[in-house]
């Protein structure tokens, strides 16, 4: 038996179906609640919860295959930005977070979670109409592609022409500072 | 594709089972904590009570378990986007800071609002949708609340207070 059959029957009983997705659910459920001890220091009430919640789950087959390309989406993106850190620190080296990086961390980690949710991005069999970034496509349809592109060239040109060149910083810059700031001052 | 539970042929036992178990047990939980009562007896009667009347109502089956799996991947995305922060160089602290930011309060409350009404609409159908022709208490308040003038005023209320907050800032 080699490791394709080994995965192609753990498939088979269900393995990615229903076991994966419900330890995933349970383990996750039952971490939070302990952590944030919502029902105090009791863990079988813990374990009652999260037993219900995934079990719950398991009945939602949509959310099942909404889990199941998530998670690997996740993983590629965690890998993308590795390896970008890692080009990154051959030619910067050791440096220290600084205060208006918080804010893009976390507008980086929103746009990254919102590009994995869309299931089908790393999917080109997908087409129009299909899952949650289906809007894309019909978007980016034949019809619309110039005024797409109309659109952006009217927003850089409208950029260029506004903006203030007495300033150093854009709004854009200002406001993720401003979030920096914020989260640091706790 | 058939769920885990109907291929089972006890679908409707084991959801029964289930949200009677979760009421029972989150109740129990809640009333132990806040000790209101001071006793298990009494706590795990009452738990049992709110459970058995939760049961008689077929509709709150649906409404349970359609929320609690959606709720589960809001937490899941929360999760994800914590951990992505975390990947990028965030300290804990400062995402503990994040989290109590307003803006934020009102994404996680809106997001658990915005999942409890999509369930219920599951379970009782378009129940806030205006019928202008329905008589009755119900369908009066929802005219009321969903009419242009109302929902109007709430956002012309809305501009006001955060005018005068912005003007009244002594900085």
């Amino acid at each position: 038996m080699d490791f394709y059959e080994l995965l192609g029957n753990f498939d088979q009983i269900g393995g990615f179906d229903l076991l994966l997705p419900f330890i995933l659910v349970f383990t996750l459920m039952f971490a939070v609640l302990e952590k944030i001890k919502l029902f105090g220091e009791k863990k079988n009430i813990n374990m009652v919860v999260s037993l219900v919640v995934a079990i719950f789950f398991l009945n939602n087959t949509y959310l099942i295959f909404v889990l199941q390309k998530f998670l690997p989406n996740v993983s590629i993106l965690l890998v993308i930005f590795l390896m970008a850190l890692l080009l990154f620190g051959i030619f910067a080296g050791e440096s220290e977070f600084k205060e208006g990086m918080v804010g893009w961390a976390f507008i980086i980690s929103i746009i990254a979670i919102g590009f994995a949710l869309f299931s089908d991005m790393f999917n080109p069999i997908m087409g129009p109409g299909y899952g949650l970034s289906g809007w894309w496509y019909d978007f980016i349809g034949p019809g619309n592609t110039g005024m797409a592109w109309a659109l952006f060239f009217l927003v850089i040109f409208i950029f260029m022409i506004t903006r203030d060149t007495s300033k150093p910083t854009n709004p854009l810059s200002e406001l993720v500072k401003y979030m920096g700031k914020n989260s640091k001052k706790r | 594709m058939a769920t885990i539970l109907e291929a089972s042929g006890l679908g409707s036992m084991v959801s029964m089972i289930m949200v009677f178990l979760f009421v029972f047990v989150v109740v129990f939980a809640l009333l132990k904590k806040i000790k209101f009562f001071g006793s298990d007896g009494f706590d795990a009667i009452i738990a049992f009570v709110f459970a058995v009347f939760t049961l008689m109502v077929p509709e709150t089956h649906v409404v349970i378990g359609n929320f609690l799996p959606w709720f589960f991947l809001f937490l899941l995305l929360a999760l994800m986007i914590i951990m992505f922060f975390m990947f990028l160089g965030v300290k804990g602290e400062t995402i503990a800071g994040l989290t109590k930011e307003p803006f934020m309060q009102v994404i996680g409350i809106g997001g658990i609002l915005m999942l409890f009404f999509i369930s219920m609409t599951q379970a009782f159908g378009p129940f806030l949708m205006v019928d202008p022709a329905a008589i009755g208490f119900w369908a009066t308040t929802k005219r009321l609340i969903f009419s242009r003038h109302f929902l109007g005023m709430i956002v012309l209320f809305f501009i006001g207070a955060y005018t005068i907050s912005f003007l009244a800032e002594s900085k």
